[in-house]
């Protein structure tokens, strides 16, 4: 018996056991989520839309990671360089052939899937650390390719057009959200479906353990290689939302740190699950937000003889202090905390 | 030829350079099956920590020297205790992700007590060149390959010969083992991270002393990791052996390629090396040889 559902309900069918409704109270809970972010751009400023913006992009690129690292345990620490094929790729496409977003983001995903599945091709030959190489060295190797591949801009970097659908302008924090939203909806709800079907389950059986795996029947070339692919177009999609949300792309955008961060994010909110993807990303970007609008002009006031770059150093500090201390003390993750939160809840008064 | 020469040479040193941060990679992993991202952060706090102790104090070389290992001795100990002791038998994306994120924590760090701006070391070994039959050898380079040979020659025969460096390797084999002869694995562990930071240190005063100190020194300790791959991961003479290989191929490339391309191969030259070792030969040149049938 599973004791995170609450008392009372009895699945008789598979398909209902798998459901993403599997209760009236979190269908409900679900949709008042969904109507509050569909509100947010008539309550929220700017800052805080373009906050959430954001967010949403990086909770996309992130569900690439969950999938081949916390559903399929292929480590990918080049995540951010296949969202820079994305967003690359959008960017080249539209200066270059003047395609419209609606068909650029098909292909810009496709581009992110071919180039993540051909990055983590060696899966099929290494795990472990060497595959965490391998990506590292495919970030470098791909951000370089960027840098001097001229149709890509350069060093200048590549601008795009605003986003139109038919007469309305789609362009900035509070034009781009509907899409954003609709988007995320879409990137969160593809990563649940694939959590609860065959794929999910086979990749989740090569994480657990690749030799049984094989012994099974499960393909893991195939399906290490689909799990990349599919990474990378989760990546690839987030890239080129991220292309014509900020109408740049550049370089800088998109280095190893980001990469770092991205996976740091997934760890953060709990490996493995969508619902953390969700809350790790949640709370980082809120970390971020908190020390680079608050904490950084309070010490920039109280000591004004120390240089503002600096503290340029603190949001560093702080992020690398957060992950290490959640893999130090809680390497399950926030969402851990929340299934505890809640069987705590059901099963009140008697302990979890 | 004498183009040729030159870049051969300066290739070697630069690989004498590699080496010495990727020896120090090599013994963390050779001892406790850590793979350290934070190693060119902790040359980086050692770079700055002669920088404090020479600049800053004002204390005579040798006396910096000193203090450099001194400080690095306590960086390493606090680091293996704070942070890496929790995560003994924790799967590899643990081990992985903590030594990243103390890569960002420690420059982080860095930058918050000594601010960003590149600073300058004093100047110990001069600055012009040797010649020697018409090629350029810089003198700072040159030290730094002898310091980077003598180092490794004596961590061959640590491992080797010593009991010390025995134990070192019996722990990495297995713990429980280790522990049932008697042996303290934490002491272990805590001797290793202070040799390889004191390393780290050496290695720092080097390469601040080559182009100065500021917070991106620490790009050296990504650069090293392909050296360490291509060596591989259990052998100290491989470190250098892989810091010569990828040196030389980084001067190589930059200086016959580097037109065809359009420049920018330097950078990017040492990462190639490293995707076309994982993929041909995992355990480099001279590591222990593991074949799992995927």
């Amino acid at each position: 018996m599973d004791i995170r559902l609450p008392c009372g309900v009895f699945n008789t069918r598979y398909d209902k056991d798998t459901a993403i409704f599997r209760t009236k109270e979190r269908g409900c809970l679900i949709i008042f989520i969904i109507a509050f972010f569909i509100c947010c751009p008539f309550i929220m400023s700017n800052t805080f839309l373009s906050i959430l913006d954001l967010i949403f992009i990086t909770i996309i690129c992130v569900m690439g990671i969950n999938t081949v690292t916390g559903y399929c345990g292929q480590l990918n620490i080049g995540q951010s360089a296949f969202m820079a094929v994305g967003a690359f790729f959008s960017g080249w496409l539209a200066k270059d052939f003047s395609l419209s977003f609606w068909l650029i983001l098909p292909i810009a995903t496709l581009a992110g899937g071919m180039v993540g599945g051909l990055f983590g091709l060696p899966s099929l030959r290494v795990k472990g650390l060497y595959l965490a190489l391998f990506t590292l060295a495919a970030q470098f190797i791909i951000m370089w390719s960027f840098r001097h591949i001229p149709c890509f801009g350069g060093a200048y970097g590549l601008h795009l057009k605003e986003v139109s659908l038919g007469s309305w302008d789609l362009s900035g924090p509070r034009g781009f959200y509907p899409i954003l939203l609709l988007s995320v909806i879409i990137a969160i709800y593809c990563s649940q479906n694939i959590s609860r079907t065959k794929v999910g389950r086979a990749f989740v059986a090569i994480r657990d353990n690749d030799l049984a795996a094989e012994t099974l029947g499960i393909n893991i070339r195939a399906y290490k290689a689909l799990a990349f692919f599919i990474s990378g177009c989760f990546a690839g999609f987030a890239g080129c939302l991220w292309a014509y949300f900020i109408q740049f792309v550049g370089v800088e955008q998109f280095t190893l740190l980001d990469s770092v961060w991205y996976l740091g994010m997934a760890i953060v909110g709990g490996l493995g699950s969508t619902l953390g993807v969700i809350f790790g990303v949640f709370f980082m970007k809120i970390l971020e937000q908190i020390t680079v609008s608050w904490i950084c002009p309070i010490l920039v006031e109280r000591f004004p003889n120390v240089a503002g770059e600096t503290f340029a150093g603190i949001s560093l500090l702080v992020y690398g202090l957060v992950i290490i201390m959640f893999l130090i003390f809680d390497p399950r993750g926030l969402v851990h905390w929340w299934n505890i939160l809640k069987v705590s809840y059901r099963l009140h008064p008697f302990s979890y | 030829m004498v183009y040729l020469s030159e870049l051969v040479v300066a290739g070697l040193m630069l690989g004498g350079l590699y080496g010495v941060v990727a020896l120090g990679l090599v013994l963390i992993y050779k001892a406790t099956k850590v793979f350290n991202f934070a190693q060119g952060e902790m040359v980086m706090v050692g770079a700055y920590s002669f920088y404090t102790s020479s600049v800053i104090l004002g204390m005579p070389i040798w006396l910096s020297f000193l203090g450099t290992f001194f400080l690095c001795s306590i960086l390493g100990s606090l680091l293996e205790r704070i942070v890496l002791r929790p995560l003994i038998g924790q799967p590899i994306l643990a081990m992985i992700m903590v030594t990243i994120c103390l890569s960002a924590t420690l420059k982080g760090f860095v930058t918050l007590i000594w601010g960003g701006r590149r600073q300058i070391l004093p100047e110990f070994i001069s600055k012009e060149a040797i010649m020697l039959k018409g090629v350029h050898i810089s003198q700072q380079l040159l030290w730094c390959f002898i310091a980077t040979i003598l180092a490794t020659c004596i961590f061959m025969l640590f491992f080797k010969y010593t009991k010390a460096g025995l134990l070192m390797r019996a722990t990495a084999d297995s713990h429980d083992a280790a522990r049932s002869t008697g042996v303290k694995v934490t002491q272990v562990f805590i001797r290793t991270w202070v040799i390889s930071a004191m390393l780290a240190g050496l290695g720092g005063i080097f390469i601040g002393s080559l182009q100065g100190v500021d917070p991106e020194l620490g790009h050296i300790g990504i650069v090293a990791l392909p050296v360490a791959i291509l060596g591989g991961l259990e052998s100290p003479s491989g470190a250098l052996m892989g810091g010569l290989i990828v040196g030389m191929t980084e001067t190589l490339a930059a200086g016959y390629l580097d037109a065809a391309v359009g420049g920018g191969l330097r950078e990017i030259t040492p990462f190639i090396v490293m995707a076309i070792i994982v993929l041909i030969r995992p355990f480099g040149l001279f590591g222990l040889e593991t074949i799992e049938r995927i």
